[in-house]
């Protein structure tokens, strides 16, 4: 019997936490099944993304840390 | 001569032998992730900054003082740390209702952010800054499960444990999170070419 696989199988793939056999199944599935494809590479799109998604702190922010970290060395010494 | 790059492992052990250059390494490479993940919770870059500094000041204090066991682990404990705070920050603010539904929407979604217009009036309109401020305008519970899977890289199990509702609820929000993304991108002016992103 063909297992249907939900959008939430297709998050735990892309996060790599199906299981090994659960991992085996999807990919035979998605070999057939254009739609799952095609969710799946929406939702990769996405992914990709966020990983260039990034915030950086002011300049000033760390050099406040190093110069904690420097100050707190020499009181803890 | 070949220069090879130290691990976390390695540069803590040296600044626990008291090399400050080593700490500065450190906070080089992780500074912006730490950021990126408090400024997601928080919303507003002061505050974000803040709490950035309370949270490294906080591992120094743990690892000049030898309490520190988490060799070679030092994002993990470092984001956990930045997370608490912003979480803590987050509560004691009481800005947003806490009943939310099972996907993480509600009446939150119809509230206006009174911080969010100070950072994104002055958003470039490219796809990366519209993402940023989609992220920030998703329901708290959905960029919550976002914030803590995809740039904590916690497990949906241990989200699920953490924030204290089921695996399958912590997946569901994901999905929204990313499906919410798509479909906001999509509605943007700039067309959602994947061609165009940098992989």
């Amino acid at each position: 019997m063909t297992k249907t696989f939900t959008e939430n199988d297709l998050v735990r793939f892309l996060y790599d936490e199906l299981s090994k056999n659960e991992k085996l199944a999807l990919e035979q599935a998605l070999l057939t099944d254009t739609d799952l494809q095609t969710q799946l590479d929406k939702l990769r799109a996405v992914m990709s993304d966020l990983n260039n998604v990034q915030f950086s702190p002011s300049k000033r922010s760390v050099n406040k840390i190093l110069d904690f970290s420097k100050g707190y060395h020499k009181q803890s010494v | 001569m070949r220069k090879t790059k130290l691990t976390d492992g390695q540069l803590l052990s040296q600044y626990k032998n008291g090399n400050e250059e080593a700490f500065a390494v450190l906070l080089e490479r992780h500074k912006d992730r730490v950021f990126t993940t408090i400024y997601l919770i928080v919303k507003d870059r002061y505050q974000a900054e803040d709490l950035m500094q309370d949270a490294f000041i906080k591992a120094i204090k743990t690892i000049k003082s030898g309490k520190y066991n988490e060799e070679g682990k030092f994002l993990p404990w470092m984001l956990r740390i930045a997370h608490n705070l912003a979480i803590d920050h987050f509560r004691k603010a009481k800005r947003y209702p806490e009943i939310v539904m099972e996907d993480g929407s509600g009446v939150f979604n119809t509230l206006e952010f009174s911080e969010a217009p100070i950072e994104t009036e002055h958003i470039k309109q490219d796809t990366h800054n519209l993402l940023k401020r989609y992220i920030q305008e998703l329901p708290e519970a959905q960029k919550e499960v976002l914030v803590m899977r995809h740039y904590m890289q916690m497990s949906f199990q241990e989200i699920a444990d953490a924030t204290g509702v089921s695996i399958n609820t912590a997946l569901g929000r994901m999905r929204y999170a990313l499906i919410n993304l798509r479909k906001k991108l999509n509605h943007s002016n700039i067309a959602y070419d994947q061609n165009f992103y940098r992989k």
